[in-house]
């Protein structure tokens, strides 16, 4: 008879959300950076594989199609339904009519297999700060809400 | 910054050494020696790994990581608190009180014929914060002092239900989730129609919600607690009720439980479905006092929300999934004579209820017992 259990599955649902993203768009910036040759030769582990680009992309399409079926219909099963609380989810993410435009841009990218570039990822670094944000909400919650 | 950064990325896996030699330094219970301490350590090399890659790789000396790095820092952060606050916290008190209800949860899975190795029962908790499970931490909160008692006990079988969903991946409730759903989506499209769609249609979009994202967990939790203890379960809620929330507020729900008066309801549903027809009788009876002159506190859109052919609907899916996956229910243990732990916490509601000037030695000499039976010393 635990709120803490409910609250533990949301911190983890977003949690995952923010990694999975926070790691794909290091894994383009990384492969991004490590074609300097100033940087490679100082960083030599700075490198990644086409797999790990792959995936990253494929992740990326996954995550960035959850937030642009949440734009068209706000469902309940959605993950990101988690988030309508969060103050800045609602005015930077779903009003914010041109950040909404440069995600769908994105997605356009990633569905044809294009590379994003610097703004893409900046962009999608945004939508990272207001998951984390969200995460450290649903954390501070966990330590103060169990019973 | 990207000193700075790196200063806390230094702080943290220093932190994680410190904690991880404190642990390999311990003597520990052969309880959790093997499974819980090793999963516990294997944990903190997760994320410690995860510290040292990005040190090795050089992200951590690029500007345009910093933000990325601090976002990880945060993920990591809180995930060592996490394992620190429900692992490493259950491993330092882990005491007399953490091996006996080893014991006990050992035997109410043997007892119910429950596959799964038993969870780490720790008393980290307290009365405000109360009895709490997460499935991940491999653990269930009680609160300190605990066993001394027996009449709180029923509810960690629910806290065991919690357990038992996550292991199931919610398919003892699977087709419920559906019929509900479909329920609600109909509910709203006849609010819409017949023009009552401002008083009740928000309510409902939120009951839609909140069935699937808690509601039918609890709602499955508390048919754990009742299948397996039967009308234990349903006299602990009745107390939980009374003394946490009172008669005024059992129509009230959260986002993370239904309504206390719907969970009454299905608990006594599946008292009727294991054919507890006395103990049901007196359960329902004790409770229709209980709800006496509770009609004025009933919120005009409560009868949308819990409707009781959704209730039956869950408590007949459960109890076939539960028979099918031959988990023994109460009634099971007491055809059989076995002297369970479910048997254990129904007399000691019987006897508090009708001998309560005895209840204080009775209690005592039964924990006693069960130690013996543990090869553990009295109380």
């Amino acid at each position: 008879m635990s709120d803490f259990s409910l609250l533990y599955k949301k911190y983890n649902s977003v949690s995952n959300l923010t990694n999975d993203l926070n790691n794909s768009v290091i894994t383009l910036k990384r492969r991004r950076v490590s074609t300097i040759k100033a940087n490679n030769e100082k960083h030599p582990k700075l490198a990644v594989t086409e797999d790990e680009v792959a995936k990253a992309n494929s992740l990326l399409l996954a995550i960035l199609s959850l937030l642009d079926s949440f734009y068209k219909e706000q469902d309940t099963k959605n993950e990101l339904y988690e988030l309508m609380d969060n103050a800045m989810f609602q005015n930077q993410i779903l009003k914010n009519v041109i950040f909404k435009s440069d995600i769908t841009n994105t997605l356009v990218k990633l569905k044809s297999n294009k590379d994003l570039t610097e703004k893409d990822l900046i962009n999608i670094d945004k939508f990272i700060s207001i998951l984390d944000n969200e995460a450290a909400v649903l954390f501070r919650k966990l330590r103060t809400s169990r019973g | 910054m990207n000193n700075f950064i790196k200063a806390l990325y230094a702080d943290l896996l220093h932190r994680i050494d410190v904690v991880v030699s404190d642990i390999k330094s311990m003597e520990h219970h052969q309880d959790i020696k093997d499974r819980f301490i090793a999963d516990t350590l294997n944990q903190f090399a997760l994320i410690r790994n995860e510290l040292q890659s990005a040190l090795d790789t050089g992200v951590l000396e690029i500007d345009i990581f910093s933000g990325n790095n601090l976002f990880r820092f945060n993920r990591v952060h809180r995930e060592f608190k996490a394992i620190h606050s429900y692992r490493y916290l259950a491993i330092k008190n882990y005491k007399e009180p953490e091996i006996f209800f080893y014991q006990v949860i050992s035997q109410i899975y043997s007892e119910h014929r429950i596959s799964a190795l038993p969870p780490i029962v720790s008393t980290i908790s307290n009365h405000d914060y109360y009895y709490w499970a997460v499935p991940y931490f491999e653990i269930i909160a009680l609160p300190s002092g605990e066993e001394h008692s027996l009449l709180n006990l029923p509810d960690m079988y629910h806290e065991i239900g919690h357990l038992l969903h996550s292991m199931f991946g919610g398919k003892s409730c699977e087709v419920s989730a559906s019929v509900i759903d479909k329920h609600f989506a109909k509910e709203i499209v006849r609010v819409i129609d017949d023009g009552t769609a401002i008083h009740f249609q928000e309510t409902l979009e939120l009951a839609k919600y909140l069935w699937q994202a808690s509601w039918l967990e609890e709602f499955s939790c508390d048919l754990v607690g009742t299948y397996m203890t039967g009308a234990s379960y349903a006299w602990t809620n009745l107390k939980l009720l009374s003394t946490g929330h009172g008669s005024t507020k059992i129509f009230e729900y959260s986002q993370s439980h239904p309504a206390d008066e719907a969970r009454m309801r299905i608990i006594i549903l599946m008292l009727e479905k294991l054919g507890l027809t006395n103990d049901k009788t007196r359960v329902e009876t004790a409770w229709k006092v209980f709800l006496k002159d509770t009609e004025v506190f009933k919120p005009t859109d409560y009868a949308l929300l819990y409707p009781q052919k959704l209730l039956q609907h869950i408590v007949d899916e459960f109890f076939a999934f539960y028979q099918n996956a031959d988990l023994a229910s109460h009634p099971e243990l007491l055809h059989k004579g076995v002297n369970s732990i479910s048997c254990l916490l129904n007399n000691a509601w019987d006897t508090a209820q009708t001998n309560p000037g005895n209840y204080f030695n009775y209690e005592i000499d039964s924990i006693n017992q069960l130690r013996a039976a543990f090869g553990l010393a009295k109380i």
